[in-house]
């Protein structure tokens, strides 16, 4: 059954996740090009001390990424499930609810995650061939809390989509926008270095989210 | 036999509005029942409660011994749901519904939707989102039989769908029932469609049941009798003998449950002349209009 | 079971966005801003002036009894400040005390440290540049390398992004021999070239020793210093200025405050009290006849002003009300029974803080809880099913009553 419920999900998210596979191998070339191209014109040192003085983020074109990954990925699985009120096929399906909806948002989430690590791993890749240890690190603490913005986003948006009555999609998606500013405050690097285990904590919470919408729903509740 | 589904003073509100009131209903193995009445007297709460949309506000609902809206997951494998709309699953094409489907039933019949599917002549790559209302509807039936549930629950299958289509889906239905002892409960509005399949009626009326009986009950046991109007047939109102009148140019349709001593009993009672008072023949559509209105 | 879970979780988001967001929008209608005030000494009067801005009227100068002055007054009784005002005007002195006044003699003499509570956490990488200190130019430029410092001090290449390993070695033996035991706890210095000189990197050794390095014509200078192991240093922060008096100020963890200076690096303990480093901004300022030392916070401004010789002279302090002991404070206190803090005053890494409003707090809690049990007595409520709302709600004030009312329960049958 879960191997079904895999295809589905599949079938409506493959194009997303292709292009957006692309979208990252395109950035990763790009930032390798960008950089390269700083250390050509202004020498490696005084890239460095940019850096490190002046706090700029080679990666930063990256920073909004997870968020619109995210986002995509969830409305392109549950917006063609809650339109015209198709949710009532994927829960009738035998199979217990809250096993559905965890189901789905887990692979979602797989899919997300794996575009994550894409970003991730082509960063690091990137960054030690021109830089130290220690920016490298600072690179990864500092795209951190976008990486989790994605997650946040993901299971903020599902649960959006879930929700059967306007009132509380409003609502939620106020909470939700000035959640998710809270993860993009930075004004330099490092700088959640102390605090990001915080909002990790209430984060690894969210997959449950999605469970009160889908219940609210099967009850009619309005 | 067991009663398929069980409804036990089933009452519904929406906030103050009352929609279902101390509903008591039973459906036993092996009926195709059609739920009727008007738009608004509770036909789509009664389906959304039956089909696990929907907790009822009081009362019981039950469906295969279990109360409708938490049935287990093993029970609903053995229910088989047809959405108003003929929804589905319309970013999948024809092959990709059917695989989807599969895995979820152990007695999953997939003859049974090609069957009823290749009729379409479509490619099996052919999307849902691409057919017409028709179309579509051949692809939901056929999941439905592939399923091959114990109870059907179809909440108006003839919306949007042309005469051609309709015919084809009381057809085949009637051809799937027929070899087995499978339950239907269906609604529509297009009522010379159920005549030619349902059992059973339930007509719904305002915050009560208006009847409940087999078909064939209904259309011996409900008449038209027409007669001349005058002043005094213009004073007669709906009562238990007379469940509605119609009153058109010059003539007065009576309809009643009464045969036509007690009948002519009454009016005389009321002082209505009996002159040139005849029985008219009713189809289903026509007895179901006289005993709802037809506002 | 899980999907009450759910509308739990829900709800503690709604409460923790309105912990982060409500108490500033609070304030924002609120708080009426002013600044603290800026106090100098005027060696004219022998006493305090100060400045005081707020958003209604601007900048106004008052002195020490609170009188107020104009502008010109108070720039008239700071000639060490304003002797450009005080030329223009033709009223520039002779003389101040002792001291001969000479347009280019004040510059020289003049010097200010401003520190930030803020300074003292900084996300800074951990990359250092050695600048030759002993330029054969006339301006300092930067190294080719920067570096670390591990278990030892390695200069990496960044047009190679490898270690340099014989300069590495190098430097490593000199900070040996001169007692260095890696790996660091602090690196301290002033990485720019915009400085007339380069006095290099104090850094603090695995046994709280400070150590002087620098690069002198290419080879290390690495000494130890006199500064004693027992300080619990905070933060040294390093200004390199011709006056040369100091290298830089020091501070340790008891909040006080010792110049370097350059007599071997002998200590000069500053002569003050009260200065909470977490939550004020510390000014410093050499001028030819004295050193005023202001340090300030939303609460209190403080000025102590000494001789050249650190001797105490006067103090001078201002209090005013903080915004959380007004009435909109105590208000917004018992309103918000706790708030998220994501920025501090103490840091510049983003937060994430609980502050918790303990006494007035559980006025809200009790108003919050009076007024739920009020609109849920004519609606029925499930208290069996649904008491931790009332749980949440004792433990999160408003901002629970508000997530409850909002998100109402399912049907848990």
């Amino acid at each position: 059954m879960f191997k079904s419920i895999i295809y589905k999900e599949w079938i409506k998210t493959r194009w997303v996740v292709i292009i957006s596979f692309l979208a990252v191998f395109i950035t990763l070339i790009y930032i390798q090009l960008e950089v390269r191209h700083y250390i050509e014109l202004m020498t490696a040192f005084a890239n460095w001390l940019y850096i490190v003085q002046r706090k700029m983020l080679y990666y930063e074109i990256f920073k909004y990424f997870p968020l619109i990954i995210g986002a995509v990925i969830s409305i392109l699985q549950f917006v063609p499930e809650m339109s015209k009120n198709r949710m009532r096929l994927s829960y009738h399906l035998p199979i217990s609810e809250k096993k559905l909806l965890l189901s789905m948002t887990f692979i979602g989430f797989s899919l997300l995650i794996v575009n994550l690590a894409i970003i991730i791993g082509g960063l690091v890749e990137i960054s030690y061939i021109y830089y130290p240890t220690e920016i490298v690190q600072s690179m990864l603490f500092t795209i951190f809390p976008w990486l989790l913005g994605g997650i946040a986003i993901y299971f903020l948006t599902s649960t959006i989509i879930l929700e059967p009555s306007w009132k509380y999609r409003i609502i939620l998606i106020i909470i939700a926008f000035a959640f998710l500013k809270l993860l993009f405050m930075e004004g330099g690097y490092n700088e959640y270095q102390f605090s990001i285990w915080k909002y990790v904590l209430i984060i690894v919470f969210f997959p449950l989210m999605v469970l009160f919408p889908g219940h609210r729903f099967r009850k009619g509740i309005n | 036999m067991e009663n398929v589904i069980e409804l036990k003073n089933l009452t519904h509100k929406y906030g103050n509005k009352l929609v279902l009131n101390n509903l008591n209903l039973s459906v036993e193995k092996g009926r195709i029942f059609g739920i009727l009445g008007k738009n608004g007297m509770g036909k789509t709460t009664t389906i959304n409660i039956l089909m696990g949309f929907l907790r009822p506000t009081s009362g019981v609902c039950k469906v295969l011994g279990e109360d409708s809206h938490k049935i287990s997951p093993k029970t609903r494998a053995k229910i088989g749901l047809l959405h108003e709309g003929h929804i589905a699953y319309d970013f999948m094409t024809i092959k990709q519904v059917e695989k989807f489907y599969s895995n979820f039933f152990a007695n999953w019949k997939k003859d049974y939707y090609y069957e009823l599917v290749n009729k379409l002549h479509l490619s099996e790559n052919h999307r849902i989102s691409n057919m017409s209302c028709g179309q579509r509807s051949q692809v939901v039936l056929g999941l439905i039989f592939a399923q091959d549930p114990e109870l059907m629950i179809l909440d108006d299958y003839s919306m949007g769908l042309d005469p051609g289509y309709r015919s084809l889906f009381i057809d085949y239905l009637k051809e799937f029932v027929s070899t087995s002892e499978k339950t239907v409960l269906m609604t529509s509005h297009i009522i010379q469609d159920m005549e030619k399949i349902i059992d059973d009626a339930i007509i719904m009326g305002y915050q009560k049941l208006l009847l409940h009986t087999s078909l064939k009950n209904f259309k011996e046991s409900f008449h038209c009798y027409q007669l001349q109007r005058s002043t005094t047939t213009d004073n007669l109102e709906a009562d238990n003998t007379i469940s509605n009148i119609e009153t058109i140019k010059n003539k007065v349709n009576l309809y009643s449950f009464e045969d036509i001593t007690q009948i002519k009993n009454y009016l005389t009672l009321k002082n209505v002349s009996l002159d040139k008072i005849k029985e008219i023949p009713l189809g289903l559509e026509e007895a179901f209009i006289g005993l709802t209105g037809k506002y | 079971m899980l999907t009450k879970l759910s509308r739990y979780i829900i709800i503690l988001l709604i409460i923790i966005v309105a912990a982060v967001y409500l108490p500033n929008f609070y304030w924002m209608i609120f708080q009426k801003s002013v600044g603290s005030p800026s106090i100098y000494y005027s060696p004219l009067k022998d006493d305090f002036v100060y400045r005081q801005w707020n958003r209604l009227t601007g900048s106004k100068y008052y002195d020490s009894v609170g009188n107020t002055i104009t502008d010109r007054e108070f720039r008239i009784t700071l000639p060490f400040f304003y002797y450009n005002d005080l030329a223009k005007w033709g009223i520039l002195p002779d003389s101040v005390k002792a001291f001969e006044f000479d347009k280019k003699k004040v510059k020289a003499e003049m010097q200010m440290l401003r520190i930030n509570s803020k300074d003292f956490h900084d996300p800074l990488i951990q990359l250092w540049p050695l600048i030759e200190s002993q330029s054969k130019y006339s301006r300092l430029s930067m190294p080719d390398e920067f570096f670390r410092i591990t278990d030892r001090i390695e200069f990496i290449d960044p047009d190679s992004n490898k270690v340099i390993e014989d300069m590495s070695e190098m430097f490593t033996n000199a900070m040996k021999e001169a007692g260095f035991k890696f790996p660091d706890k602090f690196i301290f210095g002033n990485p720019t070239t915009r400085k007339s000189f380069d006095e290099g990197y104090f850094i603090v050794d695995n046994e709280n020793n400070t150590y002087h390095l620098k690069k002198i014509k290419g080879k290390p200078f690495c000494k130890k210093t006199s500064i004693p192991n027992d300080l619990d240093i905070k933060r040294i922060f390093i200004q390199e200025n011709s006056r040369k008096e100091f290298y830089g100020l020091l501070f340790t963890n008891s909040n006080d405050v010792y110049l370097i200076t350059y007599e071997n690096y002998k200590l000069i303990k500053l002569p003050i009290q009260n200065y909470d480093s977490d939550k004020m901004k510390f000014i410093f300022i050499a001028d030819p006849l004295f050193r005023t030392i202001n340090f300030s916070d939303n609460e209190k401004s403080i000025s102590v002003v000494t001789d050249k010789n650190y001797n105490f002279v006067d103090k001078f302090e201002i209090i005013s009300t903080p915004k959380e002991n007004t009435i909109a404070g105590k208000i917004e206190r018992s309103l918000f029974l706790f708030d998220i803090n994501t920025q501090s005053s103490n840091t510049q890494y983003i937060n994430f803080n609980i502050n918790i409003n303990y006494l007035f707090g559980l006025i809200g809690i009790a108003l919050s809880l009076i007024i739920f049990f009020i609109i849920k007595r004519k609606k029925q409520f499930n208290y069996k099913e649904n008491w931790f709302d009332i749980v949440i709600i004792t433990l999160t004030g408003v901002y629970g009553l508000v997530a409850v009312l909002i998100i109402k329960p399912g049907y848990w049958d």
